[in-house]
């Protein structure tokens, strides 16, 4: 990925405000733009969300759709071996609808890098999904996850919404129920065991644990301070990039540096941590809310369906 | 590290599925992790031993082989030259560092097969953010410089993208490219409350979550970072100030063979 | 095709799409965003009709930049190539600006020697915000810019804001001092420059310093900071709304915002109001 050139002047001015804990459109340092959050945008999967990070409407734009997959249990495989838990698989792509650099192998790049971020916050223990929720009968068959991540439109600062649109993204999970049932093969007289997945719509159940994904605050190294949720300018002189990840009780899930341009020092990530304890869970609270917010709008039968979802909502 | 395998029609036809034999694995490595009694001896806090050796690849304008335990690593730098890939950005103020990563075919317990997945790809770009920092990309506008690191044989996911960095880093010296610092690398895992350095892929297997630090002794710089799993914030800069502390012991290491080897 | 009227030219400020029939008349020439078929009139983008005298043209809502001589834009320096600088001026092409149309330190009779080609980085280099007017244009569409007046030249001391060009009509001055001690500078290519007002007297003599070209900013107190943040936010608010943008409205949207915290703005139910406030005092006015 790279940026267009910036001025010098420009450079010095931004830094300089940086500095003076106030930004060029008035925020401070550790202050985030507006995160916009609707969930079942596309029907299609099992779950869904749509996470706009900005100003008045524009901004940084992704979309997760979960589909879920029956996979049969194969010996060897590292990450299911134990053999009664399931599988959850990320994968970023970057549309080049998003900017204009997105262009080509740069992206691709980039996306990849998103992919694994995406991968070390969610897909494992240290996401508090219940993976043994996912698994249909050990040993034998389970879910696999495919968490797909869309990016539609870039202004800075991709990783916070994308985390953000995921952890929405699960709370509107809803998998297919299955029963588990004892059948006698009748050519060999030996029970085994086999599923059936209920057709019925309304036998749904929803993922255990969501509450506690991560979500993620990026921090940007810009001279000797640092800012969250950062412009397309400010990104483009930072010289060094940190993702942290924490849940709602502001454990950390992953630590991420990004960035070739400079190191940072021990202190300024120990300072980091200590910020991101604080500031993460109470995003996760006010997450919370707005999800909540928008099954009260869901369940409220009065409003006329439409598909608002995907206009602008400004 | 995954066994499934992609079709690949590059190559020369393989079974769709094929599974390797099990071998009985030592059971409860966790305790004795935890009881400060590693399989190989080690107490928490020592990594493996390391032996460095500089110069063994004669085509390429730098190189170095690293070997720490089972883990065998060739590094080859070529440049500062001309930019030679193909779509690279050309700029005028900064050179261009590439890294490529990848792993043998038998380079780990499960047969890997070339261009199966992302994740060669994905260490390659944390070589290239751990090691970025410590050039100085400025003094080489317009030209690039290659890292090429080969892992002949792993132990430990992490150990070997440790091992990879300070392989590479080392071989850049030899190369002679001017440099703010010598990069080195520490990986940490953790199990219940306790960090252990440089674990073996049999300890990986068991920990709870892992650190991943580049740092740049001198002028007190972390390069990189990658935590994994779920901490708690004090934990959390335990393991960090362990994996400088021991950066830093492994950084005198490395300048004793750097100026020994002159 | 549909056809809306029977030989004469539609009325102004109809609303067309493509190939919408405007006129059988011959009599009429075909301007921008038409064009013509067994000698009538068809637009070809859709937008509304713009009639001068016989000159038929349809004038889009959306539009990237047009350059017409005379214009005053803001452009950003993309690359350097022989004697020339190329600037991204959000057009469909970048525009050139030759270093015979520059004015260098040292006056304005200088001659430009070979030295001057070798240091051009020293005057604009890539990512540089230029300040210039449209000089003429090559027969490719290209723009020729120039920057021989004081006014014009390399900005510092601010931001950039992009916003829709065609909210920024074509007026006598471009460069307004705002009462908030702020300078904006309005391209007409939709880009613009808010920055540190720039004493008047000082105006005067700094062709004749090095400081033209400097890279340095000047020391901006808080105040200026966080009024400059103020525009930057009302012209964003501006834009989304869809207002015109002239220092009138700026001014407007400045004042009441004054109520609000600077970072506030951005709050779409305030920017709302703010907008609407605006519409009705420029309406009554």
């Amino acid at each position: 990925m790279s940026f267009s050139p910036i001025s010098i002047s420009e450079t010095d001015y931004i830094s300089k405000g940086i500095e003076k804990n106030f930004r060029l459109d008035g925020r401070e340092n550790l202050m985030y733009r507006d995160f916009t959050v609707v969930t079942g945008v596309v029907s299609q999967t099992y779950g869904s969300a749509r996470c706009r990070l900005g100003h008045l409407g524009k901004g940084s734009d992704v979309l997760v759709g979960i589909k879920a997959e029956i996979a049969n249990w194969t010996p060897g495989d590292p990450e299911t071996e134990a053999g009664d838990i399931g599988k959850i698989v990320c994968n970023v792509e970057i549309s080049p609808i998003a900017a204009q650099f997105f262009v080509g192998r740069s992206s691709e790049e980039f996306a990849l890098e998103l992919s694994h971020l995406l991968t070390r916050a969610i897909s494992g223990p240290q996401s508090g999904l219940d993976f043994k929720q996912l698994c249909i009968i050990p040993k034998q068959a389970y879910w696999v996850l495919y968490v797909d991540a869309l990016v539609l439109g870039y202004d800075g600062n991709l990783i916070d919404p994308l985390l953000y649109a995921t952890r929405a993204a699960f709370s509107d999970l809803l998998l297919p129920k299955v029963i588990v049932e004892s059948v006698l093969d009748e050519d060999t007289k030996v029970e085994h065991q086999a599923f059936e997945i209920l057709d019925d719509p309304s036998a749904v159940q929803t993922l255990n644990g969501w509450e506690n994904i991560p979500l993620a605050a990026t921090f940007y190294i810009v001279g000797k301070r640092y800012v969250i949720d950062c412009s397309v300018d400010e990104e483009a002189i930072s010289s060094a990039r940190v993702t942290v990840t924490a849940n709602q009780n502001g454990e950390i899930c992953s630590v991420q540096k990004g960035n070739f341009k400079t190191g940072l020092s021990p202190s300024l990530l120990g300072e980091i941590l200590t910020i991101s304890k604080k500031l993460l869970p109470s995003l996760v609270l006010s997450q919370n809310a707005k999800l909540e917010q928008l099954n009260l709008a869901k369940s409220d039968s009065s409003a006329p369906e439409t598909s608002f979802t995907f206009l602008n909502f400004f | 590290m995954f066994s499934s395998r992609a079709f690949d029609n590059r190559l020369v036809n393989v079974p769709e599925q094929s599974i390797p034999p099990f071998l009985e694995e030592p059971k409860s490595i966790k305790d004795s992790v935890i009881n400060n009694s590693r399989l190989d001896g080690r107490d928490q806090v020592t990594p493996r031993l390391l032996f460095i050796k500089t110069g063994l690849v004669d085509k390429a304008h730098g190189s170095a082989y690293l070997e720490q335990g089972k883990i065998k690593i060739s590094c080859a730098v070529y440049g500062p030259r001309p930019v030679v890939k193909a779509g690279a950005v050309i700029s005028a103020t900064t050179g261009n560092l590439e890294c490529e990563f990848s792993f043998s075919s038998f380079s780990s317990s499960w047969r890997t097969v070339k261009q199966r997945d992302t994740e060669e790809k994905e260490i390659s770009q944390i070589l290239t953010q751990a090691l970025g920092p410590s050039i100085c990309l400025h003094m080489f506008p317009k030209s690039s410089i290659d890292v090429y690191v080969t892992v002949i044989e792993s132990d430990g996911r992490l150990a070997t993208i440790a091992a990879a960095i300070k392989c590479a880093t080392i071989a850049l010296v030899d190369a002679s490219i001017d440099m703010f610092d010598v990069v080195t690398c520490v990986s940490a895992s953790l199990f219940n409350n306790s960090w252990v350095i440089d674990c073996t892929q049999a300890e990986e297997n068991e920990e709870d979550s892992s650190i991943l630090l580049s740092y740049m002794v001198s002028s007190q710089e972390i390069t990189n970072v990658i935590q994994t799993g779920k901490t708690s914030i004090e934990l959390s800069q335990n393991g960090l100030n362990l994996c400088v502390d021991v950066g830093s012991k492994i950084y005198q290491a490395m300048c004793q063979y750097l100026s020994k080897s002159l | 095709m549909s056809e809306l009227d029977n030989g004469n030219a539609l009325s102004f400020s109809t609303i067309v799409t493509p190939s919408t029939l405007i006129t059988q008349d011959a009599a009429f020439m075909k301007g921008h965003g038409t064009f013509v078929e067994k000698e009538k009139i068809y637009s070809s983008v859709s937008g509304t009709v713009d009639r001068i005298n016989k000159l038929i043209s349809v004038k889009s809502l959306k539009q990237r930049f047009v350059g017409e001589i005379g214009d005053t834009i803001v452009g950003r320096v993309t690359k350097l190539s022989q004697k020339r600088w190329m600037v991204d001026i959000n057009s469909r092409q970048d525009a050139v600006l030759l270093l015979s149309s520059v004015n260098l330190p040292g006056g304005v009779q200088r001659r430009k020697s070979e030295s001057d080609e070798l240091q051009m980085r020293k005057f604009f280099k890539e990512g540089d915000l230029v300040f210039a007017e449209v000089q003429s244009l090559f027969g490719d569409g290209a723009l020729s810019l120039h920057t021989r007046s004081v006014e014009y030249g390399k900005l510092r001391n601010g931001v950039m804001i992009k916003v829709n060009p065609l909210l920024v009509v074509r007026s006598r001055s471009h460069l307004h001092s705002l009462p908030c001690q702020v300078d904006v500078v309005l391209g007409v290519n939709g880009y613009i420059f808010i920055g540190k007002k720039v004493e008047k007297d000082k105006l005067e003599d700094i062709s004749e310093l090095l400081e033209m070209y400097s890279d340095t900013n000047d020391e901006i107190d808080e105040l200026t900071r966080s009024n400059i943040a103020r525009v930057y936010n009302s012209i964003l608010i501006l834009d989304r709304m869809l207002c015109r943008i002239n220092d009138t409205t700026i001014n407007c949207a400045f004042e009441l915002g004054l109520p609000y915290q600077t970072s506030q703005l951005t709050n779409s139910e305030i920017a709302d109001e703010i907008a609407v406030q605006v519409r009705i005092k420029i309406a009554s006015t």
